[in-house]
């Protein structure tokens, strides 16, 4: 690696500029560390110049009577080392996962909090940016309303990017908020959406609860991950994510397919479950709309994704404004329609739900919780019927599949609830 | 429609008024005979009289208070105070005389008079003669702030004045008096509290009053040229101020700069400031940007003077660090 | 209008003091009963001036008012329900509870008012006289104001204007020899206030202000100098307050002996002894009586009124359009 050799203001001396009076090295030539391999000048007197560390000279780039100003380079010295700066971190993954990914783990470290001007928050909660994904270029780095607009235009060419798949070997997209509490609340989303639809409630959680969101196999921005026609075969995904992440106890919020995958999750052991809040979970029942989750699979244009998105909720009325615009802009792929139609064949063949979670459910020895709105079409609440006696359910009225949505600050006030009576750290 | 000078504006309003009206009178100090320092009520006192345009004893205190008090008991005077800088003579009588009657005697008295003087600088006049105290008065509820910027709005906005039941602050500058500018003919009255969009543009508001005003102007010639457009907006009125115009403004264009002659810190502009945050915060792209007389004396000797009162490049500056 | 009081005025004058003191006495009682709120400035003892200044005047002439203006109030005409349940904060009070004892006003007697800006007064009335002579009316604007508010810079002003431009209005100062706790030989330059009339080109008349009867007379007097156009009058009438500046007032500054000196000049037994010869004493018990009994009614019916309801001011707000 080459090592600039750099003019400093050495031995306390003030000087501005000066100028190269002889080389006492050649290129090519071993060095060591504290060789004087140079001389300058400046007004008042000559001054030695080090090299830094051992090695090769391989650059000369001030010649003898150049002059030079107080932090220029002079030469360079190869130390040996080979360079550092080639190979991305994902070097021998198989999974190539898209640029936005790579970096998001940078931001994630560095803010507890995004800075972004009030009108980019109002943009991108209307469009459901992830504000943590976008690079903000207003005075210190603020984020402002061109750059939701840009992270807006670009996010379709992300979707489209080639992203392989493999059993197993993909990590999922991840999104992390960092803010206190020790074991995170892992939240799974259902069927054609994406972690995007926690964003509303994660707002109203306060700042003493860590969360992150995931994205199911070939859903949002992670992999299409092959043989992931299980709610088990979804968890095993899940869990390699996140003990890939570090983690290894957590609290869970599934929502409908994600409700199950959280069952599932829990009861496989990979990692430690604290806790389970679930928002009308599949798998306690037989019936699904399985008309609707095709519907919404397929759609490619935003008139039918409406209207199958209006199923989701208790009214078509409840449905947000923007909202079917913000999920179409995020499902502008056909390989990711086409893979989740499949999944939903898998999953709920003839429009029945192929898995009995019910067992899971039972076993599960922390706290657990149910949210259900009385309205749900999807879902019916009647599916929480002989539920065993130390599950705690919260029948919502006026509410249809999308808790979240509807009453987010019931849900986060429930979520909270569950998540302290899980008790401290163990 | 004819071209007046803005001082010219205002003494045809006067005119008019006191025609119109006989209980209008008008007091202040070299107002008579002399017509005024900036001649604003040249020949009043020729064509109404020595009761009804009065020169006066310097006694600031006592004549606003008078004043006041004759607008509850049957006539409507109209008060020049000489220069911004005396206001504190008269905060007595605003903020614990006139300000507070019509509330506290349950509506018993309308208090119709005017306080006329002229603020600002730029015109060497010193530390003591070139203040903008619109804060002092903007400050006091019950009172209303009023600050023409051109010869049209200085005559329709000094016969609202006058017609209004309440105690109105009426804010010259003197560096507008000489301005020129076309009034409409015939009787010409402007609406308090109606702030008026003088440039429209898609990139910033700029909301400014009186002489800054022109500033902005030539602020947003500038800016033009680098590929930014603000919209300028003259307040007219500082209390009560148009809210939805301001609203309005900053929604479309998501970025606000203030102006004002006064000090920037506890000024007028951060009123604006708070007033633009607590209705249009999700609006703003950026924070607010205020732009005012440096928060010192302001000198006397031209290249200080011109150092510390704000002006078009001051004005441009915010607009660029608010879009940056 | 005469420059003497008839028996019938005189009688008048007195009923007027007996509800004065009433009132005042009533008040502290209920301030020592935790009942009142906010320092009450009582003005016993300096009745006479109050009522016997305002006896000649009509509704259409303006008096301006201190902090302790209950006399001025009673004397102008004010009804005294109205202006206790305005003590007690009541609704029904004449400025809705809103002003509290020391700013009431009743612009229909022209009472325009109260003001507990010690000197504010002074220019006050000066800037009413400046309308009726503009409107030409046949009325007077009287400020009644004290030794303390002499020493302001605008009662210098306002009295050189007054003069300046013969303004119809007359300024009464009720001298009670202390500016809050300190005693006027500490705040005056002069001893007598009204040798200061010819420096403002005046006539200064000094009177013994609990003498309601010679009150009446230098006022009536003043009244009609201005309005014959002729200007100022400065009265300068000598009186004490027997009962502290203000319901807060600790006490301890006045020398021993000195309350009790004036209390001997009360101008209420003294009013009450000159009229006997000419209306009896059965006549001036029941007058008493009938004085004292409206007072008691008026706290009676006051204490029971309801607390005015919260409204904002429209005049008063920021934008030009609710929010």
């Amino acid at each position: 690696m080459a090592r600039d050799v750099t003019i400093t203001g050495a031995g306390g001396e003030y000087m501005d500029s000066v100028t190269v009076v002889e080389w006492c090295a050649g290129v090519g030539d071993t060095v060591r560390a504290g060789d004087t391999i140079a001389v300058v000048e400046t007004a008042k007197a000559a001054s030695d110049v080090e090299a830094p560390c051992d090695g090769t000279l391989a650059e000369i780039v001030a010649d003898v009577g150049d002059e030079l100003e107080i932090g220029a380079v002079l030469g360079r010295i190869d130390d040996g080392t080979g360079d550092a700066e080639e190979a991305p971190a994902a070097s021998a993954a198989p999974a190539d996962p898209p640029p936005e990914a790579a970096a998001a783990p940078d931001r994630r470290v560095r803010e507890g909090r995004v800075v972004a001007s009030p009108l980019a928050r109002r943009i991108a909660a209307q469009e459901g940016v992830d504000l943590t994904t976008v690079e903000g270029t207003g005075p210190r780095g603020r984020i402002k309303r061109r750059d939701v607009e840009r992270a807006l235009r670009e996010a379709p060419a992300v979707a489209r990017q080639a992203v392989p798949e493999g059993r197993g070997a993909g990590r999922l997209f991840v999104q992390t908020r960092q803010e206190g509490g020790p074991d995170p609340v892992v939240f799974l989303h259902g069927f054609a959406a994406d972690l995007a639809v926690w964003n509303g409630l994660l707002a109203k959680l306060g700042p003493s609860v860590s969360t992150i969101g995931v994205d199911l196999p070939g859903h949002g921005r992670s992999p299409r991950l092959k043989a992931m026609g299980s709610p088990a075969a979804l968890a095993d995904a899940v869990a390699e994510t996140l003990l890939a992440e570090g983690m290894s106890r957590c609290h869970i919020v599934g929502h409908s397919l994600g409700g199950a995958v959280a069952l599932a999750l829990a009861d496989s052991g990979a990692l430690a479950v604290r806790s389970l809040t679930l928002l009308a979970p599949a798998g306690l029942g037989p019936e699904i709309d399985g008309a609707v989750l095709q519907g919404l699979a397929r759609a490619t244009r935003i008139e039918s994704l409406g209207a199958w998105l209006g199923a989701l909720f208790a009214t078509p009325a409840s449905v947000p404004e923007g909202y079917a615009q913000a999920v179409m802009r995020r499902r502008g792929d056909d390989a990711l329609r086409d893979y989740q139609a499949a999944l939903a064949g898998e999953l709920f063949p003839d429009g029945t739900q192929g898995f009995d979670m019910r067992p899971a459910l039972e076993r599960f020895a922390g706290p657990v919780r149910l949210i259900w709105g009385e309205s749900d079409r999807i879902l019916p609440i009647r599916q929480t019927r002989g539920l065993a006696p130390h599950v705690a359910l919260h029948r919502v009225a006026q509410v249809g599949h999308m808790p979240q949505i509807e009453r987010p600050d019931l849900v986060a006030r429930l979520i909270g609830e569950t998540v302290r009576s899980a008790g401290g750290p163990r | 429609m004819a071209k007046l000078r803005y001082a010219e504006a205002l003494n045809q309003a006067l005119r008019e008024e006191m025609e119109r009206d006989p209980a209008v009178w008008l007091l202040g100090e070299d107002i008579g005979v002399y017509g005024g320092v900036f001649k604003v009520t040249r020949d009043l006192m020729e064509t109404f009289g020595e009761e009804r345009v009065r020169d006066t004893p310097i006694s600031e205190q006592a004549l606003t208070a008078m004043t006041v008090t004759a607008a509850m008991t049957g006539t409507r005077p109209v008060l020049e105070i000489m220069y911004a800088d005396f206001l504190p003579l008269t905060i007595d009588a605003l903020a614990n005389q006139a300000s507070i009657y019509n509330y506290i005697w349950a509506g018993q008295v309308e208090l119709p008079f005017v306080l006329r003087t002229q603020g600002g600088g730029g015109a060497g006049a010193g530390a003591q003669h070139s203040k903008s105290l619109d804060a002092f008065v903007a400050h006091i509820p019950g009172l209303k702030v009023v600050a023409p910027a051109s010869p049209a709005d200085a005559k329709g906005l000094l016969k609202a004045a006058i017609r209004d039941p309440h105690p109105v602050i009426f804010l010259e500058h003197k560096l507008l008096y000489n301005m020129r500018g076309e009034v409409p003919d015939g009787e010409h009255v402007a609406e308090i509290g109606r702030a008026a969009i003088l440039r429209e543009g898609r990139d910033v508001s700029v909301f400014a009053t009186s002489r800054m005003v022109h500033e902005a102007l030539k602020a947003a010639e500038a800016l033009s040229a680098e590929g930014i457009e603000a919209e300028i907006v003259d307040l007219r009125t500082l209390r009560p101020l148009d809210l939805s115009a301001i609203v309005a403004s900053v929604e479309k264009t998501n970025h606000a700069v203030v102006v004002n002659e006064g000090w920037t810190f506890c000024g007028y502009g951060a009123e604006l400031s708070a007033t633009i945050m607590d209705h249009a915060f999700d609006a703003l792209d950026a924070p607010v940007e205020r732009v005012g007389t440096l928060d010192m004396p302001i000198p006397y000797s031209e290249p200080l003077e011109m150092a510390v009162l704000p002006d078009a490049g001051r004005i441009a500056d915010a607009c660029r660090r608010a879009v940056a | 209008m005469r420059n003497a009081p008839s028996v019938d005025d005189q009688l008048e004058m007195f009923r007027k003091m007996v509800v004065v003191r009433h009132m005042e006495e009533t008040l502290g009682e209920l301030h020592k009963a935790g009942k009142t709120r906010g320092p009450i400035h009582r003005c016993d003892g300096q009745e006479a001036v109050g009522i016997g200044a305002t006896a000649m005047l009509a509704d259409t002439d303006y008096i301006t008012s201190t902090h302790r203006g209950h006399a001025h109030y009673i004397g102008k005409g004010l009804d005294p329900y109205r202006v206790v349940a305005e003590i007690l904060g009541r609704e029904t009070g004449y400025c809705e509870g809103r002003a509290g004892h020391m700013i009431v006003a009743d612009a229909a007697r022209g009472m325009i008012g109260g003001n507990a800006i010690v000197g504010a007064g002074i220019p006050a009335a000066t800037g009413m006289a400046c309308s009726i002579r503009l409107t030409g009316r046949d009325a007077v604007a009287m400020c009644l104001f004290g030794d303390g508010a002499a020493q302001t810079g605008i009662c210098h002003e306002s009295m050189n204007i007054a003069s300046l431009w013969k303004l119809p209005v007359i300024f009464l100062l009720e001298h009670n020899q202390y500016g809050l706790t300190v005693h006027s030989s500490r705040q005056s330059s002069v001893e007598d206030l009204s040798v200061r009339a010819e420096g403002y080109g005046m006539p200064g008349v000094l009177i013994d202000g609990n003498d309601a009867v010679a009150v009446y007379g230098a006022v009536a007097e003043a009244v009609a100098r201005a309005k014959r156009g002729e200007g100022p009058t400065l009265i300068e009438a000598k009186t004490y307050r027997f009962d502290g500046f203000s319901t807060s007032d600790m006490g301890g500054y006045q020398p021993d002996g000195e309350i009790a000196e004036w209390r001997a000049r009360d101008p209420i037994p003294r009013l009450r002894a000159a009229l006997e010869s000419h209306v009896g004493e059965e006549r001036l018990s029941a007058v008493e009586a009938e004085a004292r009994k409206e007072v008691d009614d008026a706290f009676a019916q006051a204490l029971a009124d309801p607390l005015p309801g919260f409204a904002a001011h429209p005049a008063s707000r920021p934008y030009s359009e609710v929010s």
